[in-house]
C-alpha cells in the first residue's frame, strides 16, 4: 500500500481506507440475549476489558490474573475458538487472539 | 505484558492474519502454542511451550495455570501433536515436544483436594444462558 496511513487490516477490495470491523457475539451466563462487539476497535486485551466491564455492568477476571485469586472479581472472560474449544481469553497474543476467536462467552467465577 | 511475546521474529505471517478463513492448517497457532484441558474444567488454557524448559517446568506449569498442586497432575500426560496422533509425555526429548504438542488433556489423581479448584464453576450450566438446565428453547443462546 502506498499510504502510510491505510489501515492494514482494511478488506480487499476497499478503497476508500473504511476501517475493517470484526464483530463477535458476546453473551453472559445468566443473560439470554447477547450483544456484539467490534473487536477491531480495541488495541488489545486491556481495552477488550475495559468495554466488556462497561457493557455488562461487572468486573471480569482475565489472563494472569486468573491464576490468583481475586475475590472481587467475579466473572471469568472465555472464548469460543475456530475447533470448537472453549479457552480462556489472555493466554496468546492478540492478534492471534483475533484469528481464532470465534465468540466470547463472559461465565461466573467461582472458588470452592 | 502479553504483546511482548508476539515478537515479528518469531512468526510466520500466514499464520497471524486476523482473517479468519486465510489461516494455516494449524489454525494460527504455530510457534510452540499448545491447548491444555483439565479433565474436569471445560475451559482450556492455551500455553506457549517455548518458554518452558523441561516437561516438569510444564508440569509445575499446568498445576499453577489450574490451581492444583504438581502432585496431582497424573504423568505422564497425553497430548495430540500436529498430526493428531496421541501421545505420552516423556516419549520424545522435551525440545522435540514442543515443536509437535497442540493439545494436552491433563488428568488428576481424585484424591488431591486443592482449595483452588474449579474455580470456573458454572461453566457447565453457561451453555444456555440460565441455570441448571441442559434445555434448549426459543431463548437459548448457544445455537
Amino acid at each position: 500500500m502506498d499510504n502510510p496511513l491505510a489501515n492494514p487490516f482494511a478488506a480487499e477490495g476497499n478503497e476508500c481506507n473504511d476501517p475493517a470491523t470484526f464483530f463477535v457475539k458476546v453473551y453472559m451466563e445468566g443473560i439470554p440475549i447477547g450483544r456484539k462487539l467490534d473487536l477491531l476497535a480495541h488495541d488489545g486485551y486491556d481495552d477488550l476489558i475495559r468495554t466488556l466491564d462497561h457493557m455488562f455492568n461487572t468486573n471480569i477476571l482475565w489472563g494472569a490474573e486468573v491464576d490468583r485469586v481475586h475475590p472481587e472479581k467475579c466473572h471469568v472472560l472465555t472464548y469460543e475458538d475456530e475447533e470448537g474449544d472453549l479457552m480462556m481469553v489472555g493466554d496468546v497474543p492478540w492478534e492471534m487472539f483475533l484469528s481464532t476467536v470465534k465468540r466470547l462467552k463472559i461465565t461466573r467465577a467461582g472458588l470452592f | 505484558m502479553l504483546e511482548g511475546r508476539f515478537s515479528p521474529e518469531n512468526t510466520s505471517s500466514a499464520g497471524f492474519s486476523w482473517h479468519q478463513g486465510s489461516h494455516t492448517a494449524e489454525l494460527g497457532m504455530d510457534i510452540g502454542h499448545c491447548k491444555v484441558f483439565m479433565e474436569s474444567e471445560d475451559v482450556g488454557r492455551t500455553l506457549d511451550l517455548s518458554v518452558l524448559g523441561s516437561y516438569e517446568e510444564l508440569y509445575r506449569r499446568i498445576a499453577n495455570m489450574f490451581g492444583i498442586e504438581r502432585s496431582d497432575i497424573l504423568s505422564p500426560v497425553l497430548y495430540r501433536d500436529a498430526k493428531g496422533a496421541v501421545k505420552r509425555t516423556g516419549d520424545e526429548p522435551f525440545s522435540d515436544f514442543i515443536q509437535t504438542a497442540k493439545r494436552l488433556t491433563i488428568l488428576t489423581d481424585s484424591g488431591g483436594n486443592s482449595v483452588q479448584r474449579s474455580w470456573i464453576s458454572g461453566m457447565r450450566n453457561a451453555e444456555n444462558g440460565l441455570d441448571a438446565s441442559n434445555k434448549t428453547g426459543p431463548l437459548s443462546i448457544f445455537v
